[in-house]
């Protein structure tokens, strides 16, 4: 018998952990991506339907899942009981490994996750290539929470790289704008 | 009013995204008509607030910039595994 978390963001990272702990045996590591490491960032502010994951073997992965009690439904892993679906876009993770952040939780188990600059890419590249105003609304949450604790260099020499600077650069300045509204009030 | 229970809400929901991933069409849609500034004023404080409330009250421990803590403190539920 398990306490299962009644928060849907919580369980996720809780059914994380116990993939984490299975795959660590083989030397894998999967990392939570998309929309879920958005709401980890955002503290649970940001809601998605699922739970994207990369693993660098798919069929580890998928033979862990099912393990743990998931079915195969089209490009989903679902189990029914935890109502979470779960799903491996890709094998290479996009972006820099040395800057995935640790998550440890309370047993000791542990979950990992993108790093918000390579996480800010993706959103800026969807609001960018697919003129999504929700993605560009989400990125400059995520500039604007965790400023002071980007590697800057890096995020910009990425966006620089991945033709969403002038985006970038937009949503840096309003976000210090709206700083500076704080500093006044 | 009409009433319904909650896990009945739950399950017409779990059925239609069962149906939606069954059709491959769980992927985001991309959100083009842009907010009220006002709405995505508030939105984004409430954003702020929730980061702000996870940090006082250690739920999230920042022990490092890329080493977290995180306390799982909402309700539960005892679901056998």
């Amino acid at each position: 018998m398990d306490v299962v978390p009644e928060d849907i963001l919580e369980r996720r990272l809780w059914v994380l952990a116990q993939l984490t702990n299975r795959l660590a045996q083989a030397g894998i590591r999967p990392i939570l991506v998309g929309g879920t490491a958005v709401a980890l960032y955002t503290a649970g502010s940001y809601f998605t339907a699922d739970m994207d994951i990369v693993a660098s073997n798919r069929r580890l992965a998928a033979q862990a899942l099912q393990e743990m009690g998931f079915q195969p439904e089209g490009r989903h892993w679902v189990h029914q009981e935890w109502d979470i679906a779960v799903e491996i876009p890709d094998t290479d993770l996009a972006g820099d490994p040395k800057r995935v952040v640790q998550v440890e939780l309370p047993d000791g188990s542990c979950v990992y996750c993108i790093g918000v600059e390579d996480l800010l890419i993706d959103r800026l590249n969807a609001a960018v290539h697919w003129r999504s105003l929700e993605d560009r609304r989400w990125a400059k949450e995520l500039l604007k929470l965790h400023n002071r604790s980007l590697d800057r260099e890096y995020l910009w020499s990425r966006a620089q790289q991945e033709g969403v600077l002038g985006l970038l650069n937009e949503l840096q300045s309003e976000v210090s704008g709206t700083d500076e509204e704080d500093e006044v009030d | 009013m009409r009433k319904m229970k909650w896990t009945d809400i739950q399950s017409c929901r779990r059925v239609h995204l069962l149906d939606m991933m069954r059709r491959e069409a769980l992927k985001r849609l991309p959100r083009t008509r842009p907010r009220d500034p006002d709405e995505e004023r508030a939105l984004s404080q409430i954003v702020q607030t929730r980061w702000e409330r996870w940090l006082a009250s250690g739920k999230l421990v920042i022990l490092e910039p890329r080493h977290w803590r995180l306390r799982l403190g909402s309700k539960s539920e005892e679901i056998s595994r």
